[in-house]
């Protein structure tokens, strides 16, 4: 049987590479809890409330004097330390909103 | 044979294998790379098409929740998966008691009560491509709703050529037991909220734009929503705006 010499630098990247990849696959499945129930939905994109969405955009009309019916949340990402950031859209101009769990606006101004 | 020409041939092997498994080497090389690239590509399309997981707690993972899976887990229980179920939810918001707000990522409606509660449904909303979002209102309510799909539905599906004139109302017709028409001012913009014939696809990125609910949830729904009522859709990535 014909055996392939392979120069052990050679080796130890392609053991690295394959790792650093596998790992790249492991990190992007979510996590597994054992309480969870059966039949529970997540979503694969976190985005904020759709509560906390509408109090961002209540905010921006009454700090910017806008027409409330023409604030439109149009994207959110949840934040490492638990806020959200929302962009609000409203005759053409874009606005970033940050809020907290509690509904209360962090911040907030045109983007 | 000779000894140096054994010794040649066994060199002339020695090096060959090498070269050879330095290719097989530079192979796995350029396929991690190429993994990577997909792994990284695969990361960045899922951020930007929302869609849903459930948990399997046969393989204990959260797997992609696909009409298949949809459709297996109705069979299995008789109902969509209980997030779905209509409840009553704290909802903290200043729009008006009967604003409905659409949270298509999600795949939740709320028809907004007093004292900062909803009531949240499950709702399948636009597979990618179809999705949009907007403020817009309730321009009229139909029970047992005739459907005529629009041409541009036609021409991608021709089999639904024979409705062009229009399909009946009934236990068979796509829009199910309640149709509530969604207006941007006095213009119908085609979009309703609607019962289905499908009530396995609660939870999906599936219809032309339009929002569907179970049949027994569009019912409630249709006798608490007003003519008039405010409707906002929430969808993150959809480029198709309406009423703003």
């Amino acid at each position: 049987m014909r055996k392939f010499l392979v120069e052990p630098s050679m080796r130890l990247a392609a053991v690295v590479v394959l790792g650093v990849s596998l790992a790249g696959c492991a990190s992007s499945q979510p996590d597994t809890v054992s309480y969870t129930q059966p039949g529970e939905i997540r979503n694969t994109t976190e985005t904020a409330p759709a509560d906390l969405q509408l109090s961002c955009a209540s905010a921006a009309a009454s700090q910017f004097g806008l027409t409330p019916d023409k604030v439109l949340p149009t994207a959110s990402s949840k934040l490492a330390d638990g806020t959200y950031n929302i962009q609000l859209m409203a005759d053409g101009r874009n606005y970033l909103c940050k809020i907290d769990e509690n509904a209360s606006i962090l911040a907030m101004s045109p983007a | 044979m000779g000894c140096s020409q054994m010794m040649n041939r066994e060199l002339t092997a020695k090096i060959m294998n090498t070269l050879r498994a330095r290719a097989v080497a530079r192979r796995l090389w350029q396929t991690a790379i190429v993994g990577c690239a997909l792994i990284v590509s695969l990361a960045a399309h899922e951020a930007f098409a929302a869609s849903s997981k459930i948990y399997d707690q046969q393989e204990r993972r959260w797997i992609e929740f696909t009409p298949e899976r949809a459709k297996a887990f109705y069979k299995r229980h008789n109902q969509t998966p209980a997030s779905f179920s209509r409840q009553v939810v704290p909802f903290r918001t200043a729009e008006k008691p009967g604003t409905i707000i659409i949270d298509g990522v999600r795949h939740f409606l709320y028809l907004v009560l007093p004292d900062k509660k909803a009531i949240r449904y499950g709702i399948g909303v636009g597979r990618e491509g179809f999705g949009w979002t907007g403020i817009v209102q309730v321009g009229r309510k139909q029970e047992w709703p005739r459907w005529t799909p629009p041409k541009e539905m036609i021409e991608r599906d021709p089999k639904l050529e024979k409705y062009a004139n229009g399909m009946p109302g009934g236990p068979e017709n796509p829009l199910g037991a309640r149709a509530i028409y969604l207006f941007e001012g006095s213009r119908d913009t085609l979009y309703r909220i609607h019962g289905t014939t499908e009530p396995w696809s609660i939870g999906l990125n599936i219809s032309s734009g339009c929002i569907r609910m179970n049949n027994d949830d569009v019912v409630d729904l249709y006798q608490r929503v007003q003519i008039g009522a405010k409707v906002i859709v929430l969808f993150q990535g959809a480029s198709l705006l309406k009423g703003v």
